[in-house]
């Protein structure tokens, strides 16, 4: 490593000993282990600073991400601040009202509503202190080397979701995750590093809406790392929306292993940040297991917004459909990465991908970049990849109509977003409340 | 109604309407006929004000004022309509909302009522029901998966909902069977009245059988080249554009 790369992962490693004590108090012998093992490959590895020859990191530059030196804060308090309030008050509420909300990945259990009951939803602290046998598999599976921002989540994390379905369970209405950035005076650039993990055992069926905010003056790094396992003929349906300050750069690792018969539908929408990443790894690894992706980033500035996903397909007759759009304002830039891997002898198996960019400036930039690895004749793949602008003709088309240029280009644009939402698998209040925040961010720019 | 006044205009730097003069009185029907490329969907276009057609010299006067210089909108507002001779297929966008954002408009530039949702689609469906137009249209995205027909009933469908003065057909017929030119020339004939006039552009002679001109032009290089009544276009039909070179 240079030393332009150590003095980056330097602090860190400082910052680790001196929480290091911390953590072998409090956690479980198996969480140490899973942290020194993450450690030992952190210090030998570092970060991916390096973009060339390297496809992963290519076109998002991870010395940007690292510019500001991050520290772990103590605790968030401020006295009597009713941290309620910074909830917003028309994000969809339910009657079941399970929520767990944290504020800079701090977890508030006095604002959230936990469920003990048949299904598991707790903070992962909670989790790891009274479901540790279950847990324990999860964490320790994480191969010391992978990646090198989940290692980084992994030394970290003190805190995070846990949520378990018992074989056969289903919750019937939503379980919301609410993450806030929460910072006055001056920012601290805080490291914050939530860890997620979500197991459905046979036959369960739920749904998870997560909804991030930020404030203005904060300028953080969120690292987090999700884990969703899919046990035969379960069903996850997740939506996250994402609407950090425009100065946090935000990482998501996120791992889905699908067993037969499962299914897996996720949608995420980008509105903030100032660089995000989402890594998506799709595992179909049973029979008959499907994975449904949606994702529309609207970034804007100089905002970046990059998705990676890789869909494994290891089993027959395994589905899977990526279906992304970007609306890109400012001099924003978009990175789609986008690979499917058919395995030897996954025969039947059908995988589709699309990534469609609608560039509202000059200055705007999207990359899409699609990649196959097929092993096995017998299947059906297709992709297609656009970048564009707002069409003239159709734009005249509007206008002789009588309607003004201006209104004519939200219709255009909106227009160009619809079937994202026609593709949403999500209650028909979520899809409401994320359509209202994708109209106004548009409305705004035109 | 519509004066057009020495028109010479141009797309990018092609030069293509020669000074064109029309005049066309409220209640009126006009007929444009010429070969390919003779500059009849210039001509419209220009009327229309589509961006990138720029009017060298002359002028056009809509209702004794000059539109050479307003947006599409303006004109569009004020009651010229132009329908497409290839509508537009616009993914995303639903007919229903689309006409209501296109009827608010003009509604609200001529101190009209502007509707609701409700309100505007109880006119609608009106309006496919008066034209026998599938109601299921509405629902859909604009000209989404229509065929040739229905999209021609199209943008009769949406010229009966803005209720124009001056509607321009861009080929109205071209591509259609024989049943469904009689179906969009009903749908003309049931927009006609004294105060609106008509501008029908055409290569055939066919759909003036249903709607019946006043005038027929014939148009080449760029201009009028001669004008009568409709034994004209009979005579076009017959000899064929040759007999004007």
């Amino acid at each position: 490593m240079t030393t332009q790369k150590i003095s980056k992962i330097k602090p860190y490693i400082s910052i680790y000993n001196n929480v290091l004590s911390k953590f072998n108090e409090t956690g479980p012998s198996f969480l140490n282990a899973a942290k020194t093992a993450a450690f030992e490959s952190f210090c030998q590895n570092g970060f991916p600073f390096d973009r060339k020859g390297n496809e992963d990191w290519k076109y998002t530059d991870v010395n940007k991400i690292l510019e500001k030196q991050y520290t772990l804060i103590e605790e968030t308090t401020n006295g009597t601040f009713d941290y309620a309030t910074l909830i917003p008050t028309d994000i969809p509420a339910y009657n079941t009202k399970n929520r767990l909300f944290f504020v800079n990945g701090e977890f508030k259990p006095e604002l959230s509503n936990i469920s003990n009951d048949s299904v598991v939803i707790d903070s992962l602290k909670k989790g790891l202190e009274e479901y540790p046998s279950i847990i324990a598999p999860y964490l320790e599976d994480q191969p010391a080397n992978k990646d090198s921002f989940i290692n980084f989540n992994t030394l970290f994390f003190q805190d995070g979701v846990f949520i378990y379905a018992p074989p056969k369970t289903t919750v019937t209405n939503p379980i919301q995750i609410i993450n806030i950035e929460y910072q006055t005076g001056t920012p601290k650039n805080i490291l914050i590093s939530p860890r997620i993990l979500v197991i459905l055992e046979p036959e369960s069926t739920i749904e998870i809406e997560e909804y991030c905010f930020g404030s203005n003056l904060s300028s953080n790094l969120i690292n987090s790392v999700s884990k969703y396992i899919l046990c035969e003929s379960s069903k996850l349906h997740y939506s996250r929306m994402q609407d950090f300050s425009e100065s946090t750069n935000n990482i998501n690792n996120t791992e889905v292993i699908l067993n037969k018969y499962s299914t897996f539908n996720s949608f995420y929408l980008d509105l903030g940040g100032n660089i995000v990443r989402n890594n998506l790894n799709i595992e179909l690894i049973g029979e008959e297991s499907s994975a449904n992706m949606v994702g529309l980033y609207l970034p804007n500035n100089k905002q970046h917004v990059d998705n990676q996903i890789i869909v494994d397909h290891k089993s027959p007759y395994t589905y899977s459909d990526q279906t992304y759009k970007g609306i890109l304002n400012g001099s924003s830039k978009s990175v789609f990465h986008g690979s499917i891997i058919v395995r030897e002898n996954s025969v039947k198996v059908n995988a589709s991908q699309e990534d469609k960019n609608l560039l509202l400036s000059d200055q705007s930039e999207a990359y899409t970049k699609p990649a196959f690895w097929i092993y096995c004749d017998d299947i059906m793949c297709k992709h297609g990849a656009a970048c564009g602008q707002i069409d003239k003709e159709s734009l005249f088309y509007l206008t002789s109509r009588g309607i003004s240029s201006k209104e004519a280009k939200q219709l255009l644009v909106r227009g160009f977003a619809a079937d994202i939402f026609n593709k949403l698998k999500t209650t028909t209040n979520n899809k409401v409340y994320i359509e209202e925040q994708v109209v106004k961010r548009l409305d705004s720019w035109l | 109604m519509l004066e057009v006044k020495d028109l010479h205009s141009s797309v990018g730097e092609k030069t293509i309407l020669n000074g064109v003069n029309l005049n066309i009185k409220p209640g009126e029907i006009h007929a444009i006929m010429g070969p390919n490329g003779s500059g009849k969907s210039t001509l419209s276009y220009t009327i229309a004000g589509k961006p990138n057609y720029t009017v060298n010299s002359g002028d056009i006067y809509f209702e004794n004022q000059s539109i050479k210089d307003t947006l599409p909108e303006t004109r569009a507002q004020l009651g010229i309509f132009l329908s497409f001779q290839h509508p537009l297929e616009i993914a995303g966008v639903r007919m229903d909302q689309f006409m209501r954002s296109a009827y608010n408009s003009v509604q609200k530039q001529n101190n009209g009522e502007e509707l609701d949702v409700l309100k505007f689609n109880k006119l609608l469906k009106g309006k496919t029901e008066e034209l026998n137009i599938e109601a299921g249209l509405i629902q859909r995205y604009v000209n989404h998966g229509f065929s040739g027909g229905e999209r021609k009933k199209n943008e009769i469908l949406q010229m009966a909902v803005l209720n124009p003065k001056l509607m321009i057909l861009d080929e109205p017929d071209s591509g259609l069977d024989i049943d469904a030119v009689r179906s969009v020339a009903d749908g003309i004939n049931k927009l006609r009245s004294d105060s609106k006039s008509t501008i029908i552009i055409t290569h055939y002679q066919r759909i003036l059988n249903y709607v019946i001109p006043d005038y027929v032009h014939i148009f080449m290089d760029g201009k009028i080249i001669e004008s009568g009544d409709k034994s004209l276009a009979l005579k076009v039909e017959e000899k064929g554009y040759e007999i004007f070179n």
